[in-house]
């Protein structure tokens, strides 16, 4: 085998493994010397051999530190079983730089200081989390299979013909990245996994009329691809109206399902228990369920009757693995299994009772905890299940809940709706038969509770309820930022809603101080996304970064810092951020503030760019933000 | 808050650590601002600062991270680390605990930091000599033993405050601009003895400081 062969070989092969496989996670710069390896920028290497030697190779590479320093270090490098190893010097142990080559991309790096630079990245669990999720293992736009882009800010990934058409209407529209190059910062992943096409197509394909624009397939043009994302996106052509007041639901009242935070044992839990199926999530919507004529496609399930049978079936169809998992989480309250497969629509439950279709909302598969805090994210599953527990003793009016979804189900709620029979149909809340312990426990909590009239507290399954009189992509908007639920906070946002809309019933507050409020990044970060403004004020005088001062939330205050927040605002009482930070002697914010602001002082003076350790600011930022996405438990105030 | 320096060739980040009381601000706010507070507060996590200086004809500039010594003020660890090219290690000469805790100091360190971080053992409040209770000598054999370089300061009267600066950054830049730290543990990037002896780099005095000698 000649060089050439070989080196076209290798080539070939990398050629394959990058087509394949996401990428992430930590750089690794090479530099190549010249023995026995002749590396050229796609790492092939070309020994004087057959194919064997080269997959079985080794030679000297140069090998850029992580350190401080960033200098270079000369390592003899072996491939070795697909595994990518080194050793300092020959007596030393092979450390394993990649654990299977086959898996990373290999990329020039034409820029440093230094000539035949590449690197090998490695691959994350990005894109098989990402395309696990329902509906996104095909284009959002034009359902052809393997897309490798993602719009970060509608939450849906796209093929790279669809993604250039997304590209073409601006940032404000889509924010394109893709999913195997580009770097992600953890709550962007996060909002990723929260939403997914069949949200999105949920929402932005609600009812859709080709007579406007022909629907894109995988075969179709760049015209019919640009005139069907811009029907869909840009004129919001298809996106269901939210229901308006009528005869029927005049004494209505609506609310929005709560998604439950969870903990990061629980998340692990749940990615164990969930391995495969990560993103089924269990269902509990009523089966068969009475239509309503003129509401679309709305998805309305009208549970109440406790004791419906109906129910049995729907609750055997439930994810066993998550069932017990939900349980475990919700402490025996009889809501526990109940949760609700939040893989099809963001979309309306119609019910008599609290809602509980709305329950669960577990975002499985993503096994990150959204919360920048720890120690509230089990409380609030505890009052949560207390509440919901209380639920079924309390009369309720009857209500839309929004974010409650059944994606298996859609078919029959878009044929059959029916706001006025209601009543008879079953409703989801409702495990008695097959957990009496479960349902002894959430009655006893409910005598002992006793709570939960009309104005549920928010820190219930719903959050309260609102007459219908009141609803508006706004205001849902804003209580969908406090349920941290992204598929009704997309829903109305598609509705036009302002992302930087004023609450005055709520202290002035915008839906991010909302958001900051329940702690949780996801919903923060795509609010973010969607042009959520991080300096307005609230009546206070007081900007999103001083709620998540003083609120302690770490992750978030990164959140913000990230985008720059202004840091020399001052509340109506004269107290900047830092100020409040001081105040409250919590180190890791006042650390984050300082950092920021030093982090300005150092851009204002000049010879500051292109200085190595002028990225400081982003390693720290970006430890605390894995951290806060990660490990909250950390970051949790001693 | 650092002095704006327009230009300079090379920015280090240095951190100052060591427990709660040994000085550690002051000995920053000596070295940058000449300003000394003997009733200043226990720091919350992190304050920084900047002074630039001349060594070998460049101009470094240095981000200092003055930590917290107290633990219940230092959540993330790793983030005051994280970059960093000197570390002071800084003890109280009249407080035998916190010489004690170097040890301590110095794990956190290896755990965290940069395997090649330059380390200074610095004893603070030299000026405190009726009160000394770590002899200098035993200072000086420990910080040799751990290959450390080693200097004592009193950032009341600014004995040394200046060297101790000047010492670790003109270390730094000797690391760096080698380019090429050797991988050999054995080989001699280890600092020796010198410590007290190392000539800084004269005639650099920028006009807008008032600096005090480096006088001992």
């Amino acid at each position: 085998m000649t060089l050439a062969e070989g080196h076209l070989q290798t080539q070939i092969r990398f050629a394959y493994v990058t087509s394949q496989i996401g990428s992430g996670g930590p750089v690794i710069t090479l530099f190549n010397s010249y023995v026995k390896f002749q590396i050229d920028l796609n790492f092939s290497s070309i020994p004087p051999g057959n194919a064997e030697d080269i997959l079985n190779t080794e030679g000297y590479l140069f090998k850029r530190n992580s350190n401080a320093f960033k200098n270079y270090a000369r390592r003899w490098f072996c491939i070795k079983d697909g595994q990518l190893v080194y050793r300092k010097r020959s007596k030393d142990n092979l450390t394993v730089m990649e654990e299977d080559l086959r898996l990373c991309t290999i990329r020039p790096q034409p820029d440093l200081d230094r000539r035949f630079c590449f690197e090998v990245l490695s691959p994350s669990r990005r894109m098989e989390q990402l395309l696990a999720i329902p509906g996104n293992s095909r284009c959002c736009d034009c359902g052809v299979e393997e897309p490798r882009w993602a719009s970060i800010n509608l939450g849906c990934t796209l093929c790279i013909e669809c993604s250039g058409i997304h590209r073409s209407f601006g940032v404000h529209m889509s924010k394109v990245r893709s999913i195997t190059l580009d770097t992600w910062e953890p709550e962007q992943l996060k909002v990723m996994l929260e939403l997914g096409n069949a949200v999105v197509n949920g929402i932005y394909e609600g009812v859709v009329d080709e007579s406007v624009a022909v629907r894109a397939k995988p075969d179709s043009n760049r015209a019919v691809r640009e005139g069907w994302i811009r029907a869909k996106y840009v004129d919001r052509a298809f996106v269901k109206k939210l229901p308006s007041i009528t005869r029927a639901n005049k004494l209505s009242k609506w609310s929005v399902r709560k998604k439950v935070r969870r903990s990061p044992a629980r998340a692990a839990a749940l990615l164990k228990k969930s391995t495969g199926s990560s993103l089924t999530k269990t269902a509990s919507l009523p089966g068969d369920l009475p239509s309503s004529p003129g509401s679309g496609d709305s998805e309305k399930s009208s549970p109440r009757s406790k004791d419906s049978p109906g129910e049995d079936s729907m609750l055997s169809r439930s994810g066993s693995a998550e069932e017990s998992l939900t349980s475990d989480l919700m402490e025996g309250a009889g809501i526990a299994r109940h949760s609700v497969e939040s893989v099809g629509r963001a979309v309306m439950s119609v019910s008599t009772s609290m809602g509980f279709s709305a329950g669960g909302g577990e975002t499985g598969g993503a096994n990150i905890s959204d919360s920048g805090i720890a120690d509230t994210a089990s409380d609030t599953s505890k009052t949560t299940a207390t509440n919901v527990a209380a639920a079924p003793t309390a009369a309720e009016p009857k209500g839309f809940v929004f974010g409650v979804e059944h994606p298996k189900r859609l078919k029959e709620f878009n044929k059959s709706l029916d706001l006025e029979s209601s009543d008879d149909s079953c409703q989801d809340f409702d495990d008695a038969e097959e957990n009496p312990d479960n349902a002894n426990a959430s009655r006893t909590s409910a005598t002992a509770d006793g709570s939960s009239g009309v104005d549920c507290p928010e820190d219930d399954m719903t959050t309260s309820w609102e007459d219908m009189s009141r609803l508006d992509p706004h205001l849902l908007l804003y209580k969908a930022c406090g349920a941290r639920n992204l598929p009704v906070m997309l829903q109305a946002l598609a509705n036009k809603a302002d992302p930087n809309w004023v609450n005055l019933e709520d202290g002035g507050r915008t839906p991010i101080m909302r958001a900051i409020h329940t702690g949780s990044m996801a919903t923060c970060e795509f609010l973010l996304l969607n042009n959520a403004k991080s300096d307005r004020k609230d009546r206070h005088g007081q900007t999103p970064l001083h709620h998540a001062t003083v609120l302690g939330h770490t992750g978030q205050v990164c959140q913000l810092l990230k985008r720059r927040a202004n840091l020399k605002a001052k509340d109506n009482q004269g107290r900047t951020p830092l100020d409040i930070a001081v105040e409250n002697a919590n180190a890791d914010i006042v650390t984050l503030l300082r950092l920021a602001k030093f982090d300005e002082e150092m851009k204002e003076s000049d010879g500051y760019l292109g200085n190595p350790e002028g990225d400081t600011f982003q390693d720290v930022f970006r430890d605390f933000t894995n951290m806060a996405s990660n490990n909250p438990e950390k970051l949790k105030r001693k | 808050m650092g002095t704006k320096d327009d230009e300079y060739d090379y920015l280090f980040k240095v951190v100052l650590i060591g427990d709660s009381g040994v000085g550690k601000s002051n000995l920053l706010s000596r070295f940058t601002r000449n300003e000394f507070n003997l009733e200043s507060k226990s720091t919350i996590g992190v304050e920084f600062a900047t002074r630039s200086i001349q060594v070998d004809g460049k101009t470094i500039k240095a981000q200092i991270w003055d930590t917290a010594g107290q633990e219940r003020y230092r959540a993330i660890t790793s983030a005051y680390y994280r970059g960093a090219v000197g570390a002071l290690v800084v003890y109280d000469i009249a407080k035998h605990l916190t010489y004690e805790n170097v040890e301590r100091w110095l794990k956190e360190l290896r755990d965290h930091a940069d395997p090649h971080i330059v380390i200074m053992l610095v004893g603070n409040k030299s000026d405190l000599r009726h009160l000394r209770a770590v002899p200098t000598d035993e200072a000086k054999n420990f910080a040799e033993r751990n290959n450390l370089f080693f200097i004592e300061t009193s950032a009341l009267d600014s004995t040394n405050v200046e060297s101790a600066f000047h010492n670790i950054l003109t270390e730094i830049y000797k690391v760096v601009s080698q380019k090429q730290i050797r991988d050999s543990p054995d080989d001699d990037n280890s600092p020796s003895s010198n410590v007290q002896t190392i000539t800084v780099a004269p005639t650099v005095n920028s006009p807008q400081n008032k600096r005090p000698c480096c006088s001992s």
